[in-house]
């Protein structure tokens, strides 16, 4: 693809385009910048950009760059900074040499960050960059669903007997194993059965503590990124009407350390972690008068606490 | 030191009111940089991409010959801006083109025909000017003006050469064309001359693809005071036809629409829709719906 995608953008946003040999210089530098970036990196440059700013340490690392490259300086405007910063993330994404669990990392860093431009989308550059940068998680998670629970073959065999001999199953067949496996799920889904029926559940009256209580246990105990892509059937299943209910992320906070323990509160590592950072601190970030349905912030710490998660 | 203090401050003075045809040599201390004569100035187009933030602002260029009432007209735009706290819906938050303004606001009032484009034209005086507003809902927007000397647009009536350099036309958001309704409701040989001028003109900017029939372009006929009499006003409805006849045989679809205005008159109501136009946010783009990808999960698995 070369330089063509970062010339497609630059020159949308701009009124005079930049001359092409200029924006192949910013091609490689860009690219020469992939092997550098890390968690941190990205972290930082996601989060100037969702804010429309340009991240210092990208300016610098880039000017470095340049200069070592090309040896003069070149000056940017603020549009097309912020642009380079997001080509710097999406390079690494495409890129061969960029490992799978990184990838998945770096999308979930960036739905992570989105939160900022919740109900202010029309603004954000590069769209199609970032729906690019949202899907490489997906193409991930889908190979760690596990197959469809069906284990009745297995049920009917080992009840009735006496010891693994008595079942005729060969355990070192892959079906027998994928029966097991599922019935172990079977296991997750139980355990959230039962917990939502607890005292210490059914005592939160706020469905955003139980959101948060729910999602922290689905993502840290029950493995839910085997079971299923996704979080949302679950959680209308146990908040049910309760899941539309919408209010400010100041006084959702309020909410849930209400009702949420503080050692039950999730302490988070991530910098991408904005909504459970939030709730961590207590302090006011930008987007506190946002509305949240206590469905939507489910979804958005259930990510959050995956990314916390994803180095276990 | 009293002395060099007053110097200075008559060397601004000379400036801003273009008065002084040398400034910008010798040893006058507001040397230019890139065109600007101080500090605020107006903007040369070659620096156009530094006013995009965090989106493209909306640019609008005013277009017109010499004495046609450019200035006047923006002038009075800059005037209700500063002194309403509210105007239309949008309050002034900021520019980086204050003194470009406030020269135009000073032309405005002397009003003076030798000296306003003329002038301008001899200083090479740059022609870009932004205006940041805030509308009701808090939202920020940025509107660009481009307001050349009047005498740039004769020039590239007979010069390809100008025109290919002009980076404004092929990215305006709305061309304003403006026509003196005094001159034009006169003699039939002055209102030839416009019809001339402006065909010229248009038929170089088609040519070199500074216009096309995308462009959303508006006629603005100025010192609509001055055009008083029935015989006037039937000629101004008659010629009207035949000029936005040439107009629309150029640029292929006619103007969004044809506005009568005073510049002297604040309180003018056709002035004030036109200002209304031109300092209204660009519509947004409507973001792609995949972009809030929490509901999209929600409406997916629901």
């Amino acid at each position: 693809m070369g330089s063509k995608q970062l010339k497609q953008a630059i020159d949308k946003h701009l009124f005079i385009s930049l001359d092409d040999e200029l924006i192949t210089q910013l091609h490689e530098v860009s690219n020469s910048m992939v092997a550098d970036l890390n968690a941190v990196s990205v972290s930082d440059y996601v989060c100037s950009f969702m804010q429309n700013n340009v991240s210092q340490s990208f300016t610098e690392a880039f000017r470095v760059k340049y200069e070592e490259m090309y040896g003069d300086g070149v000056k940017l405007s603020a549009i097309v900074s912020r642009i380079l910063e997001m080509y710097v993330v999406l390079l690494a994404l495409q890129s061969d040499e960029t490992e799978e669990d990184t990838k998945t990392q770096i999308s979930l860093i960036v739905r992570n960050y989105a939160v900022l431009r919740k109900g202010d989308w029309n603004r954000l550059l590069c769209q199609n960059w970032i729906m690019e940068m949202y899907s490489y998680y997906e193409t991930y998670a889908a190979d760690m669903v596990k197959s469809s629970i069906n284990y009745s073959q297995l049920l009917d065999a080992v009840v009735p007997s006496e010891n693994w001999n008595d079942t005729g199953l060969d355990i070192t067949q892959q079906a027998v194993y994928d029966q097991i496996r599922s019935l172990c799920m079977a296991g997750y889904y139980g355990r959230i059965s039962g917990y939502i029926k607890t005292s210490a559940f059914k005592k939160l009256t706020s469905p955003f503590a139980q959101v948060y209580v729910l999602v922290c246990k689905m993502v840290k105990e029950w493995n839910w990124k085997y079971l299923s892509l996704s979080p949302v059937k679950k959680l209308v299943e146990v908040l049910g009407e309760n899941c539309k209910r919408k209010k400010m992320l100041s006084n959702i906070v309020t909410e849930v350390l209400d009702e949420v323990q503080k050692e039950q509160l999730c302490a988070p590592d991530e910098e991408s972690s904005v909504l459970l950072t939030r709730v961590y601190n207590n302090r006011p970030i930008a987007i506190d008068s946002r509305m949240f349905t206590a469905l939507e912030f489910g979804v958005y710490i259930y990510y959050e606490m995956l990314l916390e998660t994803f180095n276990d | 030191m009293i002395e060099n203090m007053g110097e200075q401050v008559e060397d601004i003075i000379n400036i801003i009111t273009g008065t002084d045809s040398t400034s910008g040599t010798g040893t006058n201390t507001n040397a230019k940089v890139n065109g600007q004569l101080l500090f605020c100035d107006a903007k040369n187009q070659s620096e156009l991409n530094d006013f995009i933030d965090s989106e493209r602002p909306k640019l609008v260029a005013l277009v017109g010959f010499a004495n046609y009432g450019k200035s006047t007209f923006i002038g009075a735009l800059y005037e209700l801006l500063i002194q309403n706290l509210n105007y239309s819906g949008y309050s002034f938050v900021d520019s980086d083109t204050y003194v470009g303004f406030e020269r135009r606001v000073f032309l405005r009032r002397i009003n003076d025909e030798d000296t306003s484009d003329t002038k301008r034209n001899v200083l090479g005086e740059n022609d870009i000017l932004n205006l940041v507003l805030r509308s009701k809902e808090g939202k920020i927007h940025q509107v660009i003006l481009s307001d050349k000397a009047g005498e740039t647009y004769l020039k590239y009536t007979s010069s390809d050469d100008e025109v290919k350099d002009d980076r404004v036309l092929e990215n305006a958001d709305l061309i304003v064309f403006f026509v003196d309704a005094e001159v034009d409701t006169q003699k039939l040989a002055d209102h030839i001359l416009i019809a001339e001028k402006y065909e010229g003109l248009l038929t170089r900017l088609k040519a070199q693809h500074k216009i096309t029939a995308l462009t959303s372009y508006i006629m603005v006929y100025t010192k609509i005071d001055k055009v008083v009499s029935d015989e006037r006003r039937k000629k101004l409805a008659d010629r009207k036809k035949k000029l936005s006849a040439i107009f629309t045989e150029n640029i292929g679809k006619e103007p969004d629409q044809i506005y009568e205005v005073n510049s002297k008159d604040l309180n003018h109501n056709t002035l004030n829709q036109v200002f209304e136009k031109i300092i209204s946010p660009l519509t947004s783009v409507e973001a792609a719906k995949e972009l809030d990808w929490v509901k999209m999960e929600i409406d997916n698995q629901k």
